[in-house]
């Protein structure tokens, strides 16, 4: 087992120009340490990244979409998985570190902590590429080769808690400024306008 | 009205607002849409598992520029409501909601569910239109997603099954 720092630290290089959705409590706080960035994206409903990232991915099908979840969070939204498995999005990496606690909320046990098992899980909802890893070494290995190749590609990395206080207060991020910087930096990547103020019944109805 | 016709009328709509991606779960009262957006070309369809996933979908999609749908039922609306408020509402993000509504006047299925449609959808914030008659469906539907993007949140359009 590793922390989610140590498995990330040694693969930051893959995610240049990528948007990553983020879930909920610490996770998001080392990412956004790790990586600041404006493509990151602070998810607010537990559950929602393997969704949103879905959105994301597939309305830019040919650049890579990462999703940096929780074992919480994926159980609480199965049926995201279960979408993304059909509409098997290529571009779509999900990452779930799994530590069989709920951390953001005190640490209480997940169903991964007893009986369940998400890679079975995602091969099932029909993600071939679902892989599970233990080490640092085997997480940069399967990272890598999920930025190589045509996904979807699923990733359940076994973490151990983070050192300290998982509840800690950070710096709060207004939500609608995290919109606008994350479109911002799509637009930027991406090198089109994407946003739209307003549409103008005169002009953009079609 | 046959329900083929009527989901042309329908798609026609979306088409004139320049919806470009849609996610949907059905209702045995919007299946000729369904499939009429499976067969469209001129948009992304995303087929769904449980409602509230949608609110993320159409989040991703409007974040990376696609003008987006969620097409359900009202069952599916409250199965939404913590993805429309805590995803939805949270970052301001513009969505269509185009709601079957079971248990609406002279509908006799899901008396409940038409009881609380409209408070829940008020409770949110979120305007609601009616569309009980085919030949304002244009009108209705593009209108509601300027608004949608005038007031940066989803808008809710609340189809009578008279119409489908």
């Amino acid at each position: 087992m590793f922390t989610r720092v140590e498995g990330l630290k040694r693969v930051l290089d893959l995610f240049e120009g990528v948007p990553v959705m983020v879930t909920v409590g610490a996770c998001w706080v080392e990412w956004d340490a790790l990586r600041p960035s404006d493509g990151n994206f602070a998810l607010k409903t537990l559950g929602s990244g393997s969704s949103v990232g879905l959105g994301v991915a597939m309305a830019l099908p040919k650049r890579k979409v990462a999703v940096l979840d929780g074992d919480g969070a994926v159980l609480m939204n199965m049926n995201g998985v279960a979408t993304v498995g059909q509409m098997q999005p290529k571009n779509l990496i999900h990452v779930v570190f799994d530590n069989k606690v709920y951390e953001a909320s005190g640490c209480i046990r997940t169903a991964t902590a007893f009986n369940a098992d998400l890679v079975a899980v995602a091969k099932g909802l029909g993600i071939k590429s679902a892989h599970r890893v233990a080490t640092p070494e085997a997480f940069e290995k399967q990272m890598r080769a999920a930025f190589a190749a045509d996904g979807p590609h699923f990733i359940v990395a076994e973490t151990k808690l983070s050192e300290g206080d998982s509840t800690f207060a950070y710096a709060r991020l207004e939500e609608t400024d995290n919109k606008h910087r994350f479109m911002r930096f799509l637009e930027k990547v991406e090198g089109r306008k994407l946003r739209e103020d307003a549409i103008d019944v005169k002009t953009s109805l079609r | 009205m046959p329900s083929a016709e009527s989901a042309k009328i329908l798609l026609d709509a979306l088409k004139y607002s320049g919806i470009n991606m849609v996610a949907s779960l059905p209702d045995g009262a919007m299946v000729a849409v369904v499939n009429a957006l499976e067969k469209s070309n001129d948009l992304i369809h995303v087929p769904l598992t449980r409602e509230e996933e949608g609110a993320g979908v159409c989040t991703g999609g409007y974040l990376a520029g696609k003008r987006c749908a969620l097409l359900i039922q009202n069952a599916g609306l409250l199965n939404s409501v913590n993805g429309l408020t805590t995803t939805a509402l949270q970052f301001e993000i513009p969505i269509l909601l185009l709601v079957l509504y079971a248990g609406a006047y002279n509908d006799m299925a899901f008396p409940k569910l038409g009881q609380v449609t409209e408070p829940v959808l008020e409770a949110l914030g979120i305007r609601h239109y009616l569309l009980d008659d085919l030949s304002q469906a244009k009108k209705i539907i593009s209108g509601a997603l300027v608004q949608a993007y005038n007031f940066k949140k989803p808008v809710a359009v609340l189809i009578h099954k008279s119409v489908l």
